[in-house]
């Protein structure tokens, strides 16, 4: 009797020590594939924000617009701009609605190139998600002397 | 005398349930790192669409820059642009077609495959003398923008699409 009782207390042992270990292993992928997931719709969110915010940039610039006029138009009231010679610098969180996480930063840098008859006038909008580049695009107007 | 019943669960019933859960959290798991692989990969294309026409709009503005410049040497030398010499250098540009009687310039820039972004331009000139103008005091604008819009050539799509409803 007290055989059977004890070979019955280490089968359930062996098969919790066993549930366990498989349990554990199926956590370990299944949380890696979900990190995974998380990371890529993070970058499509950023991604798919940073090309509706650049668009409407670069319509503003290419219809007149300084290149700090068209960030203040685009992104949310009070949101700070930091100036660096032909730079503007935006901090922004992942929607880009509040001024105060930095997950993406926008990096806006204004060229000019004169030529004999007008100016060629030129905006570059990087948008990096903690300092990996996800997105990168120029837009140009063209202006007569 | 009655035995009570207890019920015992066998060794088994927490394996089998402990591996329906891991099951269900990996067909869980699978099935959103899809979806979001296929929004990823349309946000990819998306970008690289957004790209290539920002890209030809760049390369478009370019173009007419370069096209001003030739006509501000035009107005520079005095000549008309229906002269000669005026027809000789704009030809030099390349890649443009010119209506004269329309003073009006055209341009196409390839985008993908059959989108392309096309551009027509006026060409202004002095009401008095027929030069393009050369200060801000003599003129309006040498170039006006016409048109410049987004075209989709799908003339030969549609050649090669098979008439499938037979009524």
């Amino acid at each position: 009797m007290r055989e059977r009782t004890t070979s019955k207390i280490s089968n359930v042992f062996i098969e919790m020590i066993i549930l366990v270990l498989f349990f554990s292993i199926a956590a370990v992928i299944i949380f890696r594939v979900h990190a995974i997931t998380i990371t890529t719709n993070n970058e499509n969110t950023i991604k798919n924000n940073a090309i509706i915010n650049s668009n409407s940039i670069i319509s503003l610039y290419k219809n007149g617009s300084s290149a700090k006029e068209a960030i203040k138009k685009v992104l949310p009231a009070k949101t700070k701009v930091e100036h660096y010679d032909n730079k503007y610098v935006v901090s922004l969180n992942r929607d880009f609605t509040k001024n105060k996480e930095n997950f993406v930063t926008i990096v806006c840098t204004e060229n000019k190139e004169k030529t004999e008859a007008g100016i060629v006038k030129s905006i570059e909008l990087k948008y990096l998600y903690f300092d990996t580049q996800v997105y990168k695009v120029e837009g140009k107007r063209y202006e007569e002397k | 005398m009655k035995k009570s019943k207890v019920y015992n669960l066998g060794i088994g019933t927490t394996s089998i349930l402990i591996i329906f859960i891991v099951v269900c959290l990996t067909i869980l798991s699978v099935l959103s790192y899809m979806v979001t692989n296929t929004d990823y990969k349309i946000t990819n294309k998306k970008t690289e669409y957004n790209s290539l026409y920002q890209e030809a709009d760049s390369k478009a503005v370019d173009m007419m820059a370069h096209i001003d410049s030739v006509l501000y040497e035009i107005a520079k030398k005095k000549i008309k642009v229906n002269d000669v010499n005026a027809k000789m250098m704009l030809e030099t540009i390349g890649d443009i077609q010119i209506d004269y009687s329309e003073n009006e310039i055209s341009y196409e820039v390839k985008i993908k495959n059959n989108s392309f972004i096309s551009v027509v331009l006026g060409i202004n000139t002095n009401e008095k003398n027929k030069l393009p103008s050369v200060t801000k005091e003599d003129r309006e604008k040498r170039l006006s923008i016409k048109s410049w819009q987004l075209v989709n050539k799908t003339e030969e799509i549609e050649e090669n699409m098979l008439n499938l409803w037979m009524n």
